[in-house]
This record gives C-alpha cells, structure tokens and sequence, in this order.
C-alpha cells in the first residue's frame, strides 16, 4: 500500500513539474489535471502492478535521455540506461522504450549516445542482480532464473483463448488482434490522438507519443507473434502516462504560441495573476468533480437510468464530442483562449466521468477478491498439513480455487505444501481417491455425513456469517 | 548634486532589480505550491476514498447495465447517448 502509494506521488508529481519545467505552469497544470483524472491511473492506484513501477522507470528514463543534463561522473545518456534497464527488469513490455531511443539515435546519428545508453544499461543490470543478491541471496537468485527459464517455454508456446475476464478482455489469439484494433485502448487511437492534435510537429511531445505507441505497439506484436499468454488492458499503463504528458505539453505550446484569432486582446487572461487564479480554479474543479464521481458513480455509469439527474443525462453524449470537437478547432485555429475552455471543461467532466468508472472497477474488483482475502487466511486453523475443502459458499465460479494458492502465497503460516491441499468443487468428487488427508473443511456437515457416514465433527471456524466444520474422517 | 542623483537612480535599479528577482522568486514558489495541490487531491481520493471503499454485498449496484429499460429517453435521445457512450468510451478511457 505504501509502496504504490509513493509510486504513484512520484509518477504524478515528476510528470507535472517536468511539464513545469518545461512550459511553465499551466503545462504543469494541464499534465496534472490528465493525470489525476485519468481513469486507468485511479483504477489501478490501490493495486501494486508491476506496469506502475515500469511506467515510473520509464519516465525517468524518458526524461534523461531527452534531457541535456550532464554531470562529472555521469552522463544523462548513461543514467537513462541504467533506467531502462530497471524498466526492462519491471516487467517484459518494458523493453519498448529501446524503441523510440533506438530510432531517436538513428535520425540524430548520434552514435556516441548509444554507446552511453549501453554502458547505462550494463550498469543497470549489474545493480538489479547485486540489489537482488544481496536482498535476496544466491539460491533465490538461481530459483528466480529457473523459474524464468521454465515460464519462458510456456511465454514462446502461448495458445489459449479469447476469454472475459471481468470487465477486461483477455487477448492471445490472432483472431483478437482484430479486436485490440477496435477496441479503444490500443494503437490507432493513439495514431490518430496524434495526427488529431499536430503532436508530430513539436519535439518533445512527437518523442513523447512514440514512447507511447512503442508500448502499444509492443503489446500488438506480442498478440500477432503468439508471445503472450495475457495481454490486457493494464498493460497500456505506461503508454497513457506518455500520451497525457504529450496533450499537456502540446496544450502548453498552443498558449506559448500566443495566437487568438478568435478574440482580440485576451492578454489580461494570460498576465501571471490570472494564470495562478486559472490553475486554482481547475484545481477546485478536479476535486468536486472527483467527489461527485465518487459518491454518485451510477450517475455516470448509467446515463439513462431513471435516477440519473436530467443535467447528467442530457450533457452526456455532448460533452466528448465538445471534447474531440474543441481539439480539432485547437489544433486548427490554434487559440489561446480555447485551450483554456477546452481544460476547464476537462477539470468539470473527466474526474467525475473517470472517477466514477474507476471508483466502480475498484469496488468490484474489491468484492471479487473479498473472497479469496477472507478465506485464505482461515486455512492456518484446520489442524493438519494435508486437508480437503468442499465449502459450497465458496464455490463462486471456475476461479474459486485460487483460494489455495492466495493461502500459500500470502498467509501460510505453517508452510503447508499446496499440493497436500485439495479444493473440492463437485460433491461427487467427494470418495476416498480425491481427497487429500483425514480433514475436510465444510460449511455442510450433513453432506459430508451423506459420503463418509463416519466423520464426527471437530473444530468450527466461523467465516463471515458462516459456520465452517473441520469433518474428522476414521 | 548630479552624484547623488546618479546614486539614488543606481540604488532605485539596485532595487528594482532585487524586488523583481524577488517578486520572480515568490511566483515560482506559489506556482509550485499551488501545482503540488493535485497530487494531494490524488492521494486524498485514492487513499482515502478508494481505500475505505465497502465491499459491497451486490456488485451490480454500481454496474447497472447501459440498456437498463424504462429510461425517460426517447429514441434519439439513446441514440444520442448510445454515439456519446462509444465516442466517450474511446475518449476518456485513453486519453484522460
């Protein structure tokens, strides 16, 4: 909790004060405002993901390598390297970010640099091994490589299928690449985002939106080539950090430009009093916005629900096309005062909009895992090493008996083996040959009774408001 | 006299000069202040909202399907807000 909690503030804050430092405040402003109202950031701010410590990685990284920032010992070429190979180590999609280094090198010719993002990365990994050794010893370090090496021939053999798994779909096949090009998280929205707002012209937001396809582009490739067992929506966690950064920076440079064709004199909007008032004002926008999301989630997730307040109902099919409408009037005209509008808008609607999905996602997500965090810490009292379960309340759907493994990952205490724990899901399979031990933990006696007419009942265990029985078989 | 004219001009510069790094300096500052109010707000919604969030015994309660009948809208107004659910979900689910 703490540790995603700080990842999290980091990757907020360096994102809005690099926009600072770079555009000034209201860059800072606008990438801050993206971010916090972006739905796949709230969403995923309460779980430790590994794509959340590779985004932070790679921003770093990101930031050096653009960077002209030159020390005594270090050059920014060698500290984004020794980044990328943290973003690298994160998680396997992290490897993208060679992409827009690679070919920035290559248009630059700029050889001198890639031989400083190597030696980066060399170092890098040499400090992810020595991190791990040290934390961690020799043996994990080798059970860590064997396990890698023994997951890498199920990553190169990845079949499966297209399944839905609660609100996300899960792609693995190349018949859903069609689908990954629909839907909208993947690379033609992000195309398009782009070309829509003119980001290729300017440097550092051209640079930003490559980063951002490198990552989405990555994921495509890995679904074409069969080279990934699961690729969902979570994964474009990095891609979006980039992409809000470039809108912000883009945003930034049209009011930097200084044009207003569509009004004369607007300057009084834009002295250092008014600005500093602007920001305050979106600020105060993005935190009702977000509580409205929060308390009233139905609102925005149904729209045409009879609860649903009128005002809601009526603005909702306008606001995104006001929204994608204002960025091409932006990108066109290039006003000033519109950009301004456009944000506003964005500080009332997006934080509740997003807010509300998120804070709905996470409460489901919550009421999904409820199960598993309850259950598994219960299986330390039934007292024996090999044991059944046949618990009908916990029998929720085909993933029910992940209760086992939650057990031993996160609270056996007694280190009891998995395979010495067996999770009945059928009364049938209850006969000699498919239990495991002389224990089963039930909340239905009376059925245990019906297949082993000799059990006696032991030790209860009381899990919400159930009464489970440990069943002694002879 | 010219002397002290010419000192009393270079003070008022000297002056001028240190209230504007100053006034400049005070701007940065409150910019920074007022910029690191948003990831406040962050953690306060993430960890104080999302956190204490119940376990709610019906899932369904926040996710009440979009074609929920008996809505007080007519055709087009679905169809409306059927164009806005779609556009919006490609929109915001990318991009804010």
């Amino acid at each position: 909790m703490y540790y995603i909690a700080i990842v999290n503030l980091l990757i907020i804050t360096i994102c809005i004060f690099w926009a600072y430092y770079k555009k000034g405040i209201l860059a800072g402003l606008f990438a801050g405002v993206l971010l916090v109202s972006s739905f796949e950031i709230l969403r995923l701010a309460t779980y430790i993901y590994a794509d959340q410590t590779l985004a932070l990685y790679a921003l770093i990284a990101f930031i050096f390598f653009y960077s002209d920032y030159k020390n005594k010992v270090f050059d920014s070429a060698v500290i984004a390297g020794i980044f990328t190979a943290f973003t690298c180590f994160s998680k396997i999609p992290g490897i993208a970010l060679f992409i827009p280094f690679i070919i920035t090198i290559i248009l630059e010719r700029d050889w001198s640099k890639l031989k400083k993002l190597l030696t980066g990365f060399v170092i890098g990994v040499f400090l992810v091994f020595l991190v791990a050794f040290i934390l961690f010893g020799f043996d994990a370090l080798k059970s860590v490589f064997s396990v890698a090496i023994s997951y890498g021939a199920q990553f190169f053999d990845a079949e499966g299928t297209i399944d839905r798994y609660g609100d996300d779909w899960v792609y693995n096949r190349p018949v859903s690449y069609f689908a990954l090009l629909v839907r909208e998280y993947y690379l033609p929205i992000f195309f398009s985002v782009i070309i829509l707002i003119g980001a290729y012209r300017d440097r550092i937001t051209r640079n930003l939106y490559f980063a951002a396809m490198s990552f989405v582009g990555i994921l495509a490739l890995f679904v074409v080539l069969h080279k990934a067992v699961i690729v969902s929506a979570n994964y474009i966690y990095p891609a979006i950090i980039f992409s809000s950064l470039g809108l912000a920076l883009y945003l930034a440079s049209i009011i930097e430009k200084g044009n207003d064709p569509l009004i004369r004199k607007p300057d009084f909007l834009f002295t250092v009093k008014a600005r500093i008032i602007y920001a305050l004002a979106c600020i105060v926008f993005v935190f009702i916005s977000l509580k409205i999301g929060v308390l009233y989630p139905s609102a925005f997730i149904n729209p045409m629900a009879k609860t649903t307040p009128l005002i809601i109902s009526m603005v909702y099919p306008l606001i995104p096309l006001l929204m994608i409408g204002g960025l091409m009037a932006i990108e066109y005209w290039q006003p000033r005062i519109l950009v301004l509008l456009f944000m506003i808008l964005v500080s009332v609607w997006s934080p509740a909009y997003n807010g509300a999905f998120a804070y709905s996602s996470v409460s489901t997500v919550r009421t999904r895992v409820d199960y598993y965090y309850s259950a598994a810490p219960l299986l330390n009292q039934v007292p024996a090493d090999e044991f059944s379960i046949y618990v009908k309340a916990w029998i929720k759907d085909k993933y029910s008996d992940r209760v086992v493994r939650i057990f031993s990952e996160f609270f056996n205490e007694r280190k009891i083996k998995t395979k010495n724990i067996v999770f009945i899901t059928d009364p049938k399979l209850l006969t000699v040959d498919n239990i495991k031990g002389k224990l089963i933990l039930t909340d239905n006696p009376a059925l245990i009774r019906r297949y082993f007419p000799e059990a006696e009942a032991g030790k209860s265990i009381l899990w919400k408001n159930t009464t489970l029985t440990v069943m002694q078989l002879p | 006299m010219s002397n002290n004219v010419g000192l009393s001009s270079a003070f008022l510069q000297i002056k001028t000069a240190v209230f504007s790094v100053v006034q400049e300096r005070k701007i940065k500052i409150l910019e920074i202040l007022i910029l690191s109010i948003l990831p406040l707000i962050f953690l306060y919604f993430v960890y104080h909202d999302f956190s204490a969030l119940p376990m709610p015994s019906d899932p369904t309660m926040y996710l009440v399907p979009a074609t929920t009948p008996g809505a007080p809208l007519r055709f087009i107004d679905r169809l409306m807000v059927y164009i806005g659910l779609r556009v919006s979900d490609i929109f915001f689910h990318l991009l804010m």
